[in-house]
């Protein structure tokens, strides 16, 4: 009975650490849900799939890791489960890509959205278009490092792979980000980029 | 590979200030003498650049305590204990008998080996041996066959 009121106790506090913790993260992890989806109504969709996965498996969270960290890491996997799941319901999807999903320069198209008109995109909105036609491990990266600023053994820290492997995905996804722009609108980044 | 297929990969991460100093002074040796490898490098920081232009990420429609009230966790899946068992029952029911006929048939002798032992008891006999040790039968006096 003693050990039972001690778990029931401890559990309790679990929940109240769990959510005040959640509570400080929600903006960094709301904005990094929104750079990924490029959209309001999925970063929700996004952080609440984020959330029940965080609360099932906190009792695995590693104090040694800052919070926000291992919320990306979460957020990180959910979101690339979240891009395969769609993609096998889309009839054109990215997976002819390579292995790495390198070839999803190739493949995706932005008119799979009826009614987009992509040259009167304003700049930063076809910024973000190019970010969500990206391949989603790529996307990761380049916003972890690029929008959130936080150095290559960091990403690697929170997408659990090596420095290489970040840097690597990095430099292929500001590759294709260049190639989605200057596919979206040729004339105003083919002079700059 | 040529010198250029090497440096190029390490050119967002030397744009980043991610490389080894090593690997920095060959990039950055590299980029000073090809044009290319330069024009590539300051498309690179021109991506990176557009990046940190990119405005923040708008204010969350629903609070921190709404996204929460809003979140439903999936419900687990969850047999009922009772058909849990009935299903083992059930299985069992026709596990155990195929494998007690299966072990049954499997111990039994072929009608294949059968033949073959017959044949060859009557090979013996017609060669006047005896068909368990296969030593010539003694012939008994006033005994014919």
């Amino acid at each position: 009975m003693l050990s039972l009121l001690k778990s029931k106790t401890e559990a309790t506090s679990a929940s109240v650490e769990f959510e005040q913790l959640m509570r400080g993260a929600y903006r960094q992890a709301y904005s990094v849900a929104y750079r990924l989806t490029g959209d309001s109504v999925d970063a929700e969709d996004l952080l609440q799939e984020a959330f029940v996965r965080a609360y099932r498996f906190f009792h695995r969270y590693d104090r040694s890791l800052p919070f926000l960290s291992w919320m990306y890491r979460i957020i990180s996997n959910a979101h690339i489960d979240m891009v395969r799941r769609r993609n096998k319901l889309r009839p054109s999807s990215l997976d002819h890509g390579g292995k790495d999903g390198d070839q999803a320069l190739e493949i995706a198209d932005l008119s799979f959205c009826p009614g987009v008109d992509l040259l009167n995109a304003s700049f930063s909105d076809s910024v973000q278009k190019a970010l969500n036609a990206m391949n989603p491990e790529f996307r990761m990266a380049v916003v972890l490092s690029d929008v959130e600023g936080m150095s290559y053994e960091e990403i690697a820290a929170i997408m659990e792979t090596s420095i290489g492997t970040v840097r690597s995905r990095i430099h292929r996804g500001r590759t294709q980000l260049r190639g989605f722009l200057l596919k979206l609108q040729p004339e105003t980044y083919g002079r700059m980029l | 590979m040529s010198r250029c297929e090497k440096i190029n990969p390490l050119l967002s991460a030397y744009s980043d200030r991610e490389l080894s100093t090593t690997e920095s002074l060959l990039v950055r040796q590299h980029v000073y003498e090809c044009e290319s490898c330069a024009a590539e490098l300051k498309t690179l920081e021109g991506i990176r650049g557009l990046m940190l232009e990119m405005p923040a990420a708008p204010e969350p429609r629903l609070s921190f305590d709404q996204l929460v009230a809003a979140t439903r966790p999936r419900p687990v899946r969850r047999v009922p204990l009772i058909l849990t068992l009935a299903c083992v029952a059930v299985v069992a029911s026709l596990l155990v008998p195929a494998m007690m006929k299966a072990e049954k048939i499997a111990s039994q002798p072929s009608i294949d080996q059968e033949l073959r032992r017959e044949v060859a008891r009557d090979q013996m006999i017609d060669a006047e041996a005896d068909p368990t040790s296969g030593a010539p039968l003694v012939h008994l006096a006033g005994y014919s066959r």
